[in-house]
């Protein structure tokens, strides 16, 4: 692990994060831009899966997923720059750990809406009452999102590091 | 000045300013609040240029109001940031004007367009297409929350 570490305070991206001073500045500002959109696009597709707006048609909300990957992919690109830039204080602190893991979570409810809960929604056609399993997964979605952001955010405040 | 020094002085301020999980409590909800109106104002606003228009006008309703439901926890949340260092520090700090000036506009784009998308109805697809001061509002609204956002998190660093 240590030398996985190393390796990492090693490269590039290292000595992008900590040689400019305003490296880091804009990599957060952006990773706050990247968290909105998601959040966003994930609030409005969550929500018609708990049944909240059903008036929206499912292959509607399915067009939000462009944008809520646009903030995932900002955010996975500037997270590698915190990371890399210092990967001893990230690795071992308890609230980037309980967020990754939140995020891992958050990914494979997401596999589970595209494999069972969209095409089940696509088939129902609009305002059709909502199947539990789409509430669950919105449910879930929502709750482990809101998480990401709680635990990312308390980073500098919980544990070593 | 005297107002802000007092404000300063309350016990929230000073549980948020001392305390071990006064300032991580209130500046985590800050967090959440912020991608939650951000977020949707953006959804709603790029609704309201015409993307995702199978998205009913009615069902932004919703949107608008969680979207004030954020707004509100930042509102609070960041009272009590404020008044952490009120006089000491916000009140003569730049870079945070600024974003209170950026937030105040975003809050009126869209308590200007909520009213105005109620008024159009049902509208989806190209019945939907709204007038041209609606979406000059949203483009207002898109720069605005961007610009809240960016020097938000630059108060940390500037």
């Amino acid at each position: 692990m240590n030398a996985l570490l190393d390796w990492m305070q090693s490269t590039w991206l290292n000595s992008l994060a900590l040689n400019y001073q305003w490296t880091w500045p804009i990599a957060e500002t952006l990773h706050f831009l990247g968290m909105s959109l998601l959040i966003g696009a994930i609030f409005v597709m969550d929500l018609r899966l708990l049944g909240v707006q059903r008036l929206i048609p499912a292959s509607t909300v399915h067009a939000l997923l462009p944008i809520a990957f646009l903030g995932f992919g900002l955010n996975f690109l500037t997270g590698l720059i915190f990371v890399f830039g210092d990967p001893h204080r990230y690795f071992v602190n308890i609230s980037f750990q309980i967020k990754m893991v939140l995020i891992l979570l958050a990914g494979l409810n997401a596999l589970l809406y595209a494999v069972k809960v969209s095409p089940a929604l696509a088939a129902a056609g609009p305002n059709a009452p909502t199947p539990p399993l789409a509430k669950a997964v919105g449910g879930a979605s929502l709750v482990l999102w809101i998480g990401v952001i709680c635990f990312g955010r308390l980073i500098p405040y919980l544990g070593s590091g | 000045m005297e107002f802000f020094n007092w404000l300063e002085a309350t016990a929230l301020a000073e549980w948020v300013r001392v305390s071990a999980w006064g300032y991580p409590l209130m500046i985590t909800l800050h967090s959440v609040g912020l991608a939650v109106v951000v977020g949707l104002a953006v959804a709603i606003d790029l609704r309201l240029l015409g993307r995702f228009r199978g998205i009913p006008l009615t069902s932004l309703r919703t949107f608008f109001t969680i979207a004030w439901l954020g707004f509100l926890v930042n509102f609070l949340s960041g009272a009590a940031l404020f008044a952490s260092q009120a006089a000491s520090h916000y009140i003569s700090n730049v870079p945070f004007l600024t974003k209170i000036g950026f937030v105040i506009a975003g809050a009126a784009t869209i308590g200007y367009l909520q009213p105005a998308v109620a008024k159009l109805g049902e509208g989806t697809g190209a019945d939907s297409v709204l007038p041209a001061g609606a979406k000059a509002a949203a483009v207002i609204s898109l720069i605005v929350w961007a610009g809240a956002t960016v020097t938000g998190r630059l108060i940390a660093y500037l």
